[in-house]
């Protein structure tokens, strides 16, 4: 049960990592690898202003900030100064190595028994649950901690998604959707192309910023390392969640990346059960995402090919 | 279907295998045309490995019989599969048989024409075979020169005069026809005039030349602003043609040959020709605008009022031309002619006009009736002054032809002059 | 109305690839004229459309709409002036988003795009009884991906989005030419359907001389950057298109006349 609550949590968390890169690599279509600086970078501006004592409210706020600032960052260098989107994403991920450095001061910032997002619902759980430590869950002791910390993340998300999703709804966000699918057209219908991909960048960052955040309360710790694949952990995610509900509308296709990165998060919880070594996970993620990007296209074809022998025969 | 032609004497024969159907009748109509086009007009059709003959290869041997019979040439199939000697009997089409290889009959010249045994002639122009024929040796021709405007001045009122330009004139120069002179003050153009037949092209925008046949009571009339007519008979008739596939001969070449062979220092001659390719300009505007203040001569202001060709045009069509010529700047000709660069000393003019191609026939033929069929089958195609572009390196060379016929004669030394 | 005024660009200049493409234009298109531009390849045209519609900076020239100078806008603003439809029918529609979606994005050309709801009922209702009137029955497809449509349907909302707000300008840019031409003629028809109701003041490109004889009220011809005759009023009317064509290459010889043949002439002619 810790198992299926720790998967669902980092799943819940990560599910906003997943949404950011699915504002830059599906809406935009840019293929932003700031992610795996900005995460890193929401993770240690939190941890910082938590140790400092600031309201874990108002530091995550902070964090999604920060994140956002990266991304517009990228966007400024690729749409002002002409730098080849991937390149811009590197540059900032490389900086960012050293400013997440700076803010925390050394490589590791544990946060014990400070104040986080989950310690209100905890009180608050403690309270209903007659100041036991655990929970009972279908007859599972869950520690309440852990509990707070999932109904926390678990009413975070859902209220993003649904902001994101009235968002790309708006003329803003349909301006934004049609930029990356478009630019062109989207010029001729009076939109500053370069803004709206400053400005998606921005948000995509400010999510993943926001997740980084979320995730260094839930961890503990914040570190320097944490954000290395966490881009193509976010592809993955976003790839089973397209094969689960769509990609036809916003909505459905905001849900398939929440649910994918959950249904992610426990397969890998399960393969990391089943004795795969936590070393060769990243590489397992990267094969995962080569074959869900290439496979489609050669199945089909594969099954055109079968079809069409068996029609001849 | 494999098609084949060999020569055997003065008669061609094309040997035809397989099946000529609608499918393969256009190859075999394009092969006798570029035939009739070398010069051979005797051709028969061996018929004998023919598979198959359908309706639209029947027709097809009808329109070959047709067009060389046009060029005063002969057609026949023989020898024949029997089946095609069945075919064709049973269309009553026998007259297209023949038993046997007719001996090669010689170019008959017309009456009143004999060759003349020139070899310095024949010979003068590398590629091109020259054959002259004599048809009124003292002949001359009378010219009259209408020398009222002079480029590029504006168009005064008495500059334009009407003349009528029947048979037997021929001539060139800038004109319109019309009611009268205001009506043709904005159309005037570049004409030739020959056997009857007068083009021009209206310098109104329009794109192709227009023109006027003689019938039997309408006299062509053209109002002119400046033109060279010549009246009398031509006394001789200059066929030339290629020695070898490929050559052709520069009009300056022609100009020559037409001195040497009417032993002349100034001639007019009348030509039909087929072109290898044309250079020449064409009034785009009419002089009759020019005001006092324009400069018409100059650059740039010389693009509004003429065109120039800017490539060689017209390859594989046919042309009548018109042009005088003189080797003697004191003759009074030579006012109205220009310097050809190609051949100091010389001076000519000449204008022609274009038409789809379309065979003569060899040897000695009648000016009047091949002019009057030329413009009876079809209408002017485009119409130049010839120029010589001699430009170093970019120039287009001069106009060039492949064969015809040229009429020529000396030039009457008593030039009238109407100013 | 348009108004350019001595507008000239050059391309790659100072290599040996430099083109110039526009050398000097000035034209004026009166409020309420639909004007055809035609030329060979390279002949400018649609650089000329181009350069109106904002895609790259002038190195010379001024461009006014309607009595406001417009040469240092951007593209995107000047497309609250100007409507457009591009030759790629893939290019003037965004292929991933629904009819009504691409519909709304055109409903605020212009306008400020604010955080309310792109769809709303009365946009919707409007969006459908307007896709009504073009015939082509896709007001029961609203929300089907625009990218699933055959290119003339695109073409069609195109030219629709395009004139949705009434455009002070739209740019044609041979937008029949890459249409079968049976759907090319649909929405030729459309086009001058839509230009006269709402008597716009139109700049059309086009390959097709048929085109340009039947559809504008002026025919504007241009050849290497320049604007070498323009037909309008009568002159227009009598217009067929072999006299294009005539007219062509009238212009194309008239090049060849430079002052090396000039020279030649003066002495050989007459």
């Amino acid at each position: 049960m810790t198992l299926v609550i720790g998967a669902l949590t980092i799943g819940l968390i990560l599910s906003l990592l997943s949404m950011g890169v699915w504002i830059s690599f599906r809406v935009l279509r840019y293929c932003d690898i700031t992610v795996d600086g900005s995460i890193t970078l929401g993770a240690s501006v939190v941890a910082i202003l938590l140790v400092k004592g600031w309201s874990p409210w108002t530091a995550t706020l902070v964090a999604t900030l920060a994140g956002a600032a990266a991304g517009l960052v990228t966007g400024i260098l690729h749409t002002r100064f002409k730098i080849q989107e991937l390149l811009a994403g590197i540059l900032v991920m490389t900086a960012l190595y050293s400013v997440n450095l700076r803010v925390m001061g050394r490589s590791n910032v544990p946060l014990l028994d400070v104040e986080t997002l989950a310690s209100p619902m905890a009180r608050l759980i403690t309270r209903c649950s007659s100041n036991s430590d655990t929970l009972g869950v279908c007859g599972w002791q869950v520690p309440v901690q852990d509990a707070a910390m999932l109904v926390t993340v678990l009413l975070v998300t859902v209220a993003v998604a649904l902001v994101i999703r009235w968002f790309l709804l708006t003329h803003i966000g349909t301006a934004l959707r049609a930029t990356g699918d478009n630019p062109q057209m989207v010029r001729a219908q009076g939109v500053n192309h370069r803004t709206m991909v400053v400005f998606g960048l921005a948000s995509a960052n400010g999510l993943v910023g926001m997740s980084g955040a979320l995730l260094a309360q839930y961890q503990g710790f914040a570190d320097v390392q944490m954000g290395i694949g966490m881009m193509v952990w976010g592809l993955a995610s976003i790839i089973i969640g397209e094969a689960l509900a769509g990609r036809t509308t916003p909505g459905l296709a905001l849900c398939g990346a929440i649910m994918g990165t959950i249904l992610f998060r426990l397969l890998v919880a399960i393969a990391l059960r089943w004795g795969l070594n936590p070393n060769d996970l990243k590489m397992v993620t990267a094969l995962f995402v080569f074959a869900a990007l290439v496979l489609p296209d050669s199945v089909k074809s594969a099954m055109h090919r079968f079809f069409k022998r068996q029609h001849h025969a | 279907m494999k098609i084949e032609s060999r020569s055997q004497g003065a008669v061609m024969v094309v040997e035809v295998n397989g099946r000529l159907d609608a499918a393969w009748a256009d190859l075999l109509l394009g092969t006798v045309r570029d035939l009739v086009r070398e010069g051979h007009d005797q051709v028969r059709l061996d018929a004998s490995c023919l598979e198959y003959l359908s309706s639209a290869g029947i027709r097809t041997l009808l329109k070959i019989r047709r067009e060389l019979e046009a060029v005063s040439g002969t057609f026949g199939i023989g020898p024949a599969a029997p089946f095609v000697q069945e075919t064709l009997r049973m269309s009553g089409l026998e007259v297209l048989l023949l038993d046997e290889i007719p001996p090669a009959v010689e170019a008959q010249p017309a009456a009143g024409g004999t060759p003349v045994a020139n070899e310095a002639a024949v010979a003068a122009a590398a590629g091109t075979r020259f054959e002259p024929h004599v048809l009124a040796a003292s002949a001359k021709i009378t010219v009259t020169a209408h020398a009222g405007w002079r480029p590029w001045q504006p168009l005064l009122d008495n500059h334009c005069i009407e003349i009528p330009l029947p048979r037997p004139r021929f001539g060139l120069g800038i004109g319109a026809a019309g009611r009268d002179d205001s009506d043709i003050r904005g159309r005037l153009g570049d004409f030739v005039a020959a056997a009857g037949s007068v083009a021009w092209l209206p310098s109104d925008g329009a794109d192709r030349p227009d023109y006027l046949e003689q019938n039997e009571r309408f006299l062509p009339r053209l109002h002119v602003i400046q033109a060279l007519v010549g009246e009398g008979d031509f006394s001789h008739l200059l066929r030339f043609s290629p020695a070898a596939k490929g050559d052709c001969v520069n009009l300056s070449d022609l100009y020559e040959q037409v001195l040497q062979t009417t032993r002349a220092d100034a001639a007019a001659m009348v030509c039909l020709v087929e072109v290898e390719g044309l250079v020449g300009a064409a009034l785009a505007r009419s002089p009759g605008w020019i005001k006092e203040s324009d400069q018409p001569g100059q650059f740039p202001e010389l693009r509004e009022w003429l065109s120039f060709c800017g490539e060689r045009v017209h390859p594989q069509s046919q042309a009548l031309l018109v042009a005088f010529l003189c080797r003697d700047s004191a003759h009074p000709l030579a006012a109205h002619l220009t310097p050809v660069p190609a051949r100091p000393g010389l001076l000519a003019h000449a204008h022609a006009v274009v038409f789809p191609f379309r065979p003569l026939p060899q040897g000695v033929v009648d000016l009047e009736t091949s002019v009057a069929a030329v413009f009876e089958d079809n209408t002017p195609l485009g119409l130049l002054h010839l120029i010589e572009d001699d430009r170093p390196l970019v120039g287009l060379g001069e106009s060039s032809f492949i064969r015809g016929a040229c009429w020529c004669a000396p030039v009457h030394p008593a030039l009238e002059i109407i100013t | 109305m348009l108004d350019l005024r001595q507008i000239r660009k050059t391309f790659f200049p100072d290599t040996p690839n430099e083109v110039q493409a526009l050398c000097g234009i000035d034209l004026l298109i009166p409020e309420g004229t639909f004007a055809a531009i035609i030329g060979t390849n390279g002949s400018g045209k649609s650089t000329l459309l181009n350069a109106v519609a904002g895609a790259f900076e002038l190195d010379q020239g001024g461009i006014h709409i309607d009595g406001r100078e417009i040469t240092t806008w951007p593209e995107y603003r000047r497309a609250g002036l100007i409507g457009r439809v591009f030759q790629n029918p893939f290019a003037g529609t965004a292929a991933d988003m629904t009819i009504a979606e691409n519909i709304a994005l055109a409903m605020r050309r212009g306008c400020r795009r604010g955080f309310g709801l792109a769809l709303h009922r009365t946009a919707r209702a409007e969006i459908a009884e307007r896709v009504r009137t073009l015939n082509l029955g896709l007001e029961n497809r609203l929300d089907n991906p625009i990218g699933t449509l055959s290119g003339g349907q695109r073409q069609a909302l195109t030219l629709l989005m395009a004139t949705w707000r009434r455009p002070r300008l739209l740019l044609l840019d041979e937008h029949t030419a890459a249409l079968d031409p049976k759907s090319a003629a649909q929405v030729a028809e459309l086009t001058l359907t839509l230009i006269r109701q709402e008597k716009l003041t139109a700049l059309m490109v086009t390959h097709s001389m048929q085109q340009a004889v039947q559809l504008p009220e002026r025919i504007i011809m241009m050849h290497k950057g320049r604007v070498v005759r323009q037909y309008e009023g009568q002159e227009k009317d009598r217009v067929r298109a072999p006299d294009l064509l005539a007219a062509f290459d009238q212009v194309r010889r008239r090049e060849q006349l430079d002052p090396a043949v000039a020279a030649l002439l003066a002495k050989q002619y007459g």
